[in-house]
């Protein structure tokens, strides 16, 4: 017997008792020790955290340098040269032979963001190596081969040289990045879409906790490509302006690019080494919609078993919940499925803010930037309002904090939540350190 | 540790059979998704379903994902005609996954990773971590590959072709099961190690076994071969069987037990 179709209209469980959920399977809090990032907002974790305090919006037609197009979409582009002198001594210090032209825009982006993940760990490539590393990365250009020059040959009935194949070969993200560490443990690229930095978290925790490794990088990184944004301009979800996240007025989304890692350990690792967490991942939840290939179901109904699932995992209920960083792209659709799903989970007071404004949508990356977002936020005990969003939709299900707005967190806990094509939703609950 | 029951196993290719009932959810999918939609089917013939689908998930692993599909976009675009928003979808990596979550039901986490080397594995991995540690009751793991012409062409300028490659896809049907039933999953260890580009194109894995082994040179041959190795039962006992290859190596421990 093959599994129902009306199997399929069973999702939604009765009103859930918190009590009842709290099952705690983190027993050990996993530190986040490091974290490094680059974004149109800045090319390192302070200068995007100063970007979001001030409301810089870095939104501009997409640069020459990365793709030609006629279309009027601005973009979100990462504009400083690449490697920077941090990530060019990481790479002279692996044991690989590296040229920048072998390495994708994506793979600098990645380094970036490791070299500065690293350092602010305190963790020197060389002493990593005689630990288990395991590398849990998001992606979804990255995983790609896009190279036209090439294909646009071959289609042509060409014979061009297949290093392009080759270089594509070689830029598997876990795989390259264990081969610049020179470190052995687990390795993972993550593909689900616009969630995939989320759920790369996610394992990571789940390879801690399970003692499989010893320490995990983990986050996403994604290049702005011309398939991409074609594509989302061919679904019409493009905003000709920069976005602006549950606002009246919202017309769709930017494309953004960059990086986002945390380094995570066990705490009695962290302990060990007199690490100092930033904060800690305290739950992860991840569930399917079951409902359209790229639409949100409309009541969040994947979102909220997500997010159920994070909180369960963590032991705590929604009135823990201090701050939630929404994956508000500007969307009407995601934006209303957010604020639906919150809504019915109870969060009716908790601050919602939607980053997006000053990053644009990193897609692989986005789940990543948003979390070490989230810790740096509830470190600060207080958060600005979605940027760009001057005048909430009145029509959500709840408010958004407005661009105006200003508020001091009233704890230390908190969620960043994803979307995703496919009908993907996870969650992470986060926890700044005190200390 | 919950023991990891393998409750079902297939393997399909084309031409692609799908149900009648599926067939029209499918009309505009492509080779990638429908061979993922068919392995799933076929795997989960005379499953029982449950209600607890939120405790149902998916692990997809891919070497290669829906390429051809990306061409076809690309193409698109390098034209300058109008980009299809279903092709482009459908080009993404997840594509399957989501269809296949949606039309079984599969509520919990879906997953879908990207590997040169071992893309089934490292699915089979998540997913038998997910049974064991009770965070899932059952699950999919699948592996689909199609390649694309661009792809065929490459691999054939830089080597000598012992086999084609050829679209398909492989499913297992993991479910958390009582102690001492049915074929369990006990272990599996992953290592991968950087190895050169044409390593990837020009497969050399060997699979090794108590009754022999026996060469893999496709990116699914290896899931196709264990697929194969674990239908016949061997007893009551445990067994391992190895993979090794330049680019690392996997060891799957099983226990047969009879009920």
């Amino acid at each position: 017997m093959r599994w129902p179709t009306s199997f399929l209209n069973t999702v939604i469980p009765p009103p859930v008792d918190f009590a009842l959920l709290i099952v705690n399977r983190g027993k050990n809090h996993i530190a986040v020790t490091g974290m490094g990032g680059c974004s149109a907002a800045g090319g390192t974790v302070a200068e995007i955290l100063a970007s979001l305090e001030k409301g810089s919006v870095h939104c501009r037609p997409v640069p020459e340098n990365i793709f030609r197009t006629s279309l009027s979409f601005p973009a979100f582009a990462f504009d400083r040269a690449m490697p920077s002198p941090r990530s060019r001594r990481l790479l002279d210090q692996s044991n690989i032979a590296w040229t920048p032209e072998r390495l994708n825009r994506t793979l600098l982006l990645t380094l970036e963001a490791l070299a500065e993940a690293l350092e602010d760990a305190g963790l020197e490539p060389e002493k990593l190596r005689s630990a288990r590393v395991g590398i849990a990365l998001g992606t979804t250009v990255g995983c790609t081969f896009h190279d036209e020059q090439y294909y646009i040959s071959w289609r042509n009935g060409e014979k061009p040289d297949p290093d392009p194949v080759f270089q594509y070969l070689e830029s598997n993200l876990a795989a390259f990045l264990q081969a610049i560490l020179g470190v052995s443990g687990p390795v993972s690229v993550v593909t689900n879409a616009c969630a995939s930095g989320t759920d790369a978290i996610g394992i990571a925790r789940g390879w801690l906790e399970d003692e499989i490794c010893d320490i995990a990088v983990a986050g996403g990184a994604d290049a702005l490509s011309r398939i991409a944004y074609y594509g989302f301009a061919s679904l019409m979800l493009l905003s000709e302006k920069p976005c602006s996240p549950f606002d009246r007025g919202r017309a769709g989304l930017n494309l953004g690019e960059g990086a986002a890692l945390l380094v995570m350990e066990k705490r009695q690792q962290a302990d060990r080494r007199n690490a100092r967490p930033h904060g800690w991942v305290r739950g992860y939840g991840a569930a399917s919609d079951c409902y359209h290939p790229t639409a949100p179901h409309p009541d969040g109904r994947g979102l909220q078993s997500a997010l159920r699932q994070a909180m369960a995992d963590a032991g705590i209920s929604p009135q823990a919940i201090s701050y939630i960083n929404a994956h508000g792209t500007g969307t009407s659709a995601n934006d209303n499925a957010e604020m639906n799903a919150l809504a019915a989970m109870g969060f009716s007071d908790c601050p919602v803010v939607s980053t997006k404004g000053i990053t644009g949508h990193m897609l692989g990356a986005a789940g990543a930037m948003e979390a070490i977002l989230t810790i740096l936020t509830l470190k600060q005990k207080k958060t600005r309002g979605t940027v760009s969003c001057r005048e909430p939709d009145p029509g959500l299900a709840r408010p958004p904090m407005a661009e105006s707005q200003q508020v001091r967190l009233q704890g230390f806990i908190g969620i960043s939540q994803s979307l995703a094509f496919g009908g993907t939703n996870s969650a992470l609950v986060l926890e700044a350190a005190t200390k | 540790m919950i023991p990891c029951v393998i409750a079902g196993i297939d393997s399909v290719s084309l031409p692609i059979h799908v149900s009648k009932h599926f067939a029209p959810q499918l009309r505009r999918a492509d080779e990638y998704i429908k061979l993922g939609v068919a392995a799933a089917e076929k795997v989960f013939t005379g499953v029982a379903a449950d209600q607890e689908n939120n405790r149902a998930g998916l692990f997809a692993g891919t070497a290669f994902g829906p390429m051809q599909t990306n061409f076809d976009v690309l193409g698109m675009i390098a034209n300058e005609d109008q980009t299809s928003p279903t092709l482009f979808s459908h080009s993404v990596f997840n594509s399957a996954a989501g269809y296949i979550a949606r039309l079984f039901g599969i509520a919990g986490s879906c997953f879908s990773f990207t590997d040169f080397g071992w893309p089934f594995f490292h699915a089979l991995a998540e997913g038998h971590r997910a049974i064991s540690s009770g965070r899932l009751d059952r699950c999919l793991v699948l592996q689909v590959e199609t390649y694309s012409d661009l792809l065929i062409d490459a691999r054939q300028r830089t080597g000598t072709e012992p086999e084609p490659w050829l679209p398909g896809a492989v499913a297992w049907h993991l479910a958390a099961g009582a102690s001492g039933t049915g074929l369990n999953l006990k272990n599996i260890e992953i290592s991968s190690v950087s190895a050169p580009p044409p390593t990837y194109l020009h497969r050399r894995e060997e699979l090794h076994h108590d009754q022999g082994n026996l060469a893999c040179s496709t990116p699914l041959a290896a899931a196709a071969a264990i697929t194969s190795l674990i239908r016949e039962p061997v007893g009551d006992r445990e067994w391992t069987c190895r993979l090794s290859a330049s680019h690392g190596s996997v060891i799957l421990t099983f226990q047969q037990a009879n009920a």
